[in-house]
């Protein structure tokens, strides 16, 4: 059938519930970051999408910001990992349980 | 001139903040500043009574009030502070500086050498700053804050040698009743403020007409403010502290439980006349609690031994008596009475107070008699007070009581027939009083000495006590002149306009008719108690005890005082510290305590429970995060807009 | 949309949630770069076909060749791990997470499902512009409309940048 606006949002919809199962999910810190990257796209492509139903050109520039930010994210994200890990045997998120109550 | 009320204020409160605080201050020192500002306030007390005096004889011109400041104001209530000055409050101010200052007097030689010689007259100018008060107050708010601290003062000067408990047990069963009292006034203030809408003198004096006469919202607020006057005048049924309270020094007796506080609750209804007036009901509780304890006291006084006791329960006696004439609405008479007992009542209790000094504090007149020729001087002047009190004719009490039995009788006449029995008891009672009286006199100085150590030891009083007692002596005389029965009475007309500047309903304030029939009758009973004192206790001489196994079961009721301090503690005490007991052992222990601790179980349960939440996983967090978003979208899902 | 517009949209669509999968269930962090990269062309794929040309240019330039490689210098510089898959610190992490997250997913279905009418088809403020040249439509809006976002982005990117040299600097080691 001819995709419709339902389909582009339900497709947006999967990618954001499998970034959110992999966040919540994975133990690596890395494939966590990679999630909440997928997670991210998933939302731009819900923007694209109404931009281009609504025949406003805001929702791209919208997702030209977020990818913007995405992007510095990732730099300061990767930095913090490379710093935290890169002493460790292991990668893994669970390790960092000094907050427990 | 009339702004010297302020200053009879404030001097005897300089007084009481000089001496409390000047801690090293000699016994010279203390004397000139504790007698010194009560003279002084005496002398301002007589420069308003001078302006009164220079006023034209009308109600609106012998009346000044001065607003001091206004001190709370909620919504349209304002409580202020100002004095209120007519005839009525200048012959208290009168009264209490004169008198005070004679006792202060007094006391500079009976406190000599007492190691709480400043502490004493610290807490008698306080406690003549906190009467004044009373009396000058233009509202019953502060009236009441005068009527509380006049409490405080006498529990503090009762219970005045506190190393001893029987003082220490009858300063605070006086504050119990006092404070019983202050309730009543309380309750009364509120149903007037709830009623009228005002506390102030002006406001609700003119406003109690508008309620309906007789009615009950009148007589319940004239009820309450009877429990205060009761309390603190010492009436049935609040009297028994009392007797209790002459475990304090001699001039605090003489000061407190005769002159001055006990006469405030005759004072507060001369004063809340408007309100009584509007309630015939009250009036006949009042002439009824009067005339009863007239009798009821007189009975208790004739069994006593203790010298100071017998002169409490005259005490007691005499105040009923101003008690039922306010009750028959001849307020002058009452008022009159209140005068003349104050200068015979402090008389009599300095003679006491020399007599104890004289034989070693001894009270017990079963140790006394044949003083009299060893004390001359406390003698004549006692005698002059027991013939003062008892109404020997030309003597004070004479004219002061005989206006109030009078009064009775005319009002009786005019067609109130329960005041019959009233003017019976008020007449029996001035034989028992003759009776009494000249029982004490009797056996204290007449006879033969019972205690020949103690006897020996006896002497008159230095002559610093024995000014203010002749003082006394020659007022006790002349005082009573200044109303003669059928001929003329100054002291209603210089009270007449006090009880003219509001216009009242209920029974006429007038002077009464004389009776010459009413007057004869009571002379002719008093004779007879009289007699019947000489013949037992002067003629026969009995050894102690022969009376009291004679006559012994109304003896033993007379001097256990109907039993009425026993019931007393059966029905309230005795409840009320068990009660405490229980509630220790089990309100406190369980109760409360249960509820705090049980309240910090719980927190400290409950957070050991809640913090299993911080697993320190990051993950679970945003596990977490997910589960509130999925609360959200389920409330949109549901249909929340 | 023509037919063959729709077929390329199922292939992508297939294709870019098989990428998904990738990213969530790879045993290696390598392999789920690789799959993330997968995702991110077919989304590129999908802007095309939403007229965003733009958008679609940028998705492959900044994420799929700035991000991904950074991603990749990151994961070769941390060496390659095996591990199991879930951990035993917390039994009930992973079946609550699917739980929650197919709620979630049934949530935003029920309400796509919903959509409302005026979601497609012309109306008022629709911009013709962007069908007929999207780079410019972009632009106009870019630089009227959000100007003031896109001058402080550059401020944004100094920020992470600095942050990120002070965070990955070799410090001395210190007694700790």
């Amino acid at each position: 059938m001819t995709p419709g606006p339902e389909h582009f949002l339900i497709l947006g919809a999967i990618l954001f519930t499998l970034g959110v199962i992999g966040v919540l999910t994975r133990r690596d810190p890395l494939i966590i970051f990679m999630s909440i990257e997928l997670m991210l796209n998933s939302v731009n492509l819900t923007f694209v999408t109404f931009s281009h139903y609504l025949g406003t050109a805001d929702g791209q520039v919208f997702v030209f910001l977020v990818m913007t930010v995405a992007a510095a994210e990732v730099v300061v994200g990767l930095a913090l990992i490379v710093s935290i890990f890169q002493n460790l045997r292991e990668m893994d998120v669970d390790e960092l349980d000094e907050m427990r109550g | 001139m009339q702004h010297f009320a302020w200053a009879i204020l404030a001097l005897p409160f300089a007084g009481f903040i000089a001496l409390a605080l000047w801690q090293g201050a000699s016994e010279r020192v203390v004397s000139i500043i504790g007698a010194g500002s009560v003279l002084l306030a005496f002398l301002a007390a007589l420069v308003v009574f001078a302006w009164l005096q220079g006023q034209p004889d009308t109600a609106v011109a012998r009346h000044w009030t001065d607003l001091g400041w206004t001190w709370a104001v909620a919504g349209p209530f304002s409580l202020t502070f100002g004095v209120w000055i007519d005839t009525l409050s200048s012959t208290m101010t009168l009264i209490i500086t004169g008198v005070g200052f004679l006792i202060l007097l007094y006391s500079i030689g009976y406190m000599r050498a007492d190691e709480g010689f400043r502490r004493f007259f610290a807490q008698m100018d306080l406690f003549i700053f906190a009467m004044l008060l009373l009396v000058l107050a233009d509202n019953y708010v502060w009236l009441l804050i005068g009527w509380a601290g006049v409490g405080l003062t006498s529990y503090l000067l009762i219970g005045f040698y506190y190393q001893r408990p029987s003082a220490v047990a009858a300063a605070r069963k006086a504050f119990v009743m006092n404070v019983i009292g202050d309730w009543g006034m309380m309750i009364g203030i509120f149903i007037m403020f709830g009623s009228l809408g005002v506390v102030n003198f002006s406001g609700v004096f003119s406003r109690v007409s508008t309620l309906p006469y007789n009615g009950t919202v009148v007589t319940v607020m004239a009820l309450f403010l009877l429990i205060g006057a009761v309390a603190k005048s010492a009436q049935i049924p609040l009297y028994t502290w009392l007797p209790d309270a002459m475990e304090g020094p001699t001039p605090v007796s003489a000061l407190i439980h005769a002159a001055t506080m006990v006469t405030a609750g005759v004072y507060l209804i001369a004063r809340s006349y408007p309100i009584y007036q509007d309630s015939p009901i009250a009036l006949h509780v009042v002439v009824f609690i009067g005339a009863a304890g007239t009798l009821y006291a007189g009975t208790m006084g004739l069994a006593n031994n203790d010298i100071k006791r017998v002169l409490a329960f005259s005490t007691m006696s005499q105040i009923a008596y101003m008690f039922t004439a306010v009750g028959v609405a001849v307020y002058s008479a009452g008022i009159f009475h209140l005068l003349e007992h104050a200068f015979f009542k402090a008389l009599l209790f300095m003679g006491a107070g020399a007599v104890m000094h004289a034989m070693d504090d001894v009270l017990d007149i079963q140790l006394m008699g044949g003083l009299r020729r060893k004390m001359p001087f406390t003698y004549w002047t006692f005698l002059i007070g027991v013939l003062a009190i008892i109404g020997f004719p030309g003597f004070s009490g004479f004219f002061s009581k005989e206006d109030i039995i009078g009064a009775v009788y005319a009002r009786a006449m005019a067609g109130d027939g329960w005041l019959w029995l009233a003017w019976a008891l008020l007449v029996i009672s001035a034989g028992v009083t003759a009776a009494y009286m000249f029982r004490l006199f009797f056996l204290v100085f007449h006879g033969e000495p019972r205690d020949q150590a103690l006897y020996d030891h006896a002497h008159d009083p230095p002559l610093i006590m024995q000014v203010p007692m002749g003082i006394l002596a020659v007022l006790a005389i002349i005082g009573g002149w200044l109303a003669v029965p059928g001929a003329y009475n100054l002291m209603d007309a210089w009270l007449a306009p006090t009880f003219d500047l509001f216009k009242t309903r209920g029974p006429a304030i007038v002077p009464q008719p004389f009776s010459l029939l009413s007057m004869l009758v009571t002379l002719a009973v008093t004779a007879a108690g009289f007699v019947v004192a000489w013949v037992i206790y002067l003629r026969r001489n009995p050894e102690p005890g022969w009376v009291g196994r004679t006559f012994a079961p109304v003896y033993q009721l007379f001097y256990h005082r109907y039993y009425v301090d026993e019931l007393y503690d059966l029905a309230f005490v005795k409840p009320v510290v068990l009660g405490g007991r229980y509630g220790i052992s089990f309100a406190e222990r369980y109760v409360i305590d249960g509820t705090v601790n049980a309240t910090a179980a719980v927190v400290g349960w409950s957070g050991a429970w809640m913090r299993r939440v911080q697993t320190g996983y990051v993950r679970n967090y945003a596990l977490s995060i997910l589960f509130g978003a999925i609360a959200v979208v389920a409330y949109y899902v549901i249909g929340g807009r | 949309m023509t037919w063959l517009e729709s077929v390329v949209f199922w292939v992508a669509a297939i294709g870019a949630v098989a990428g998904g999968i990738g990213v969530v269930a790879s045993r290696g962090a390598i392999y789920s770069a690789l799959s993330l990269i997968v995702t991110l062309s077919q989304l590129a794929v999908m802007y095309l076909l939403l007229n965003a040309q733009f958008i679609a240019a940028a998705q492959i330039l900044i994420y799929a060749g700035a991000v991904m490689v950074l991603f990749l210098f990151v994961i070769t510089l941390l060496g390659v791990q095996e591990y199991p898959f879930l951990g035993h610190h917390l039994p009930f992490q992973r079946p609550l997470a699917v739980i929650f997250g197919a709620l979630m997913l049934l949530g935003v279905v029920f309400f796509v499902a919903q959509s409302p009418q005026g979601i497609t088809g012309a109306h008022a403020s629709f911009n013709q512009l962007l069908d007929q040249n999207n780079v410019k439509a972009f632009g106009l809006a870019l630089f009227t409309l959000f100007i003031f976002p896109f001058e402080v982005t550059p401020l944004l990117l100094i920020v992470a940048m600095i942050g990120a040299v002070a965070i990955g600097r070799r410090r001395k080691r210190t007694v700790v």
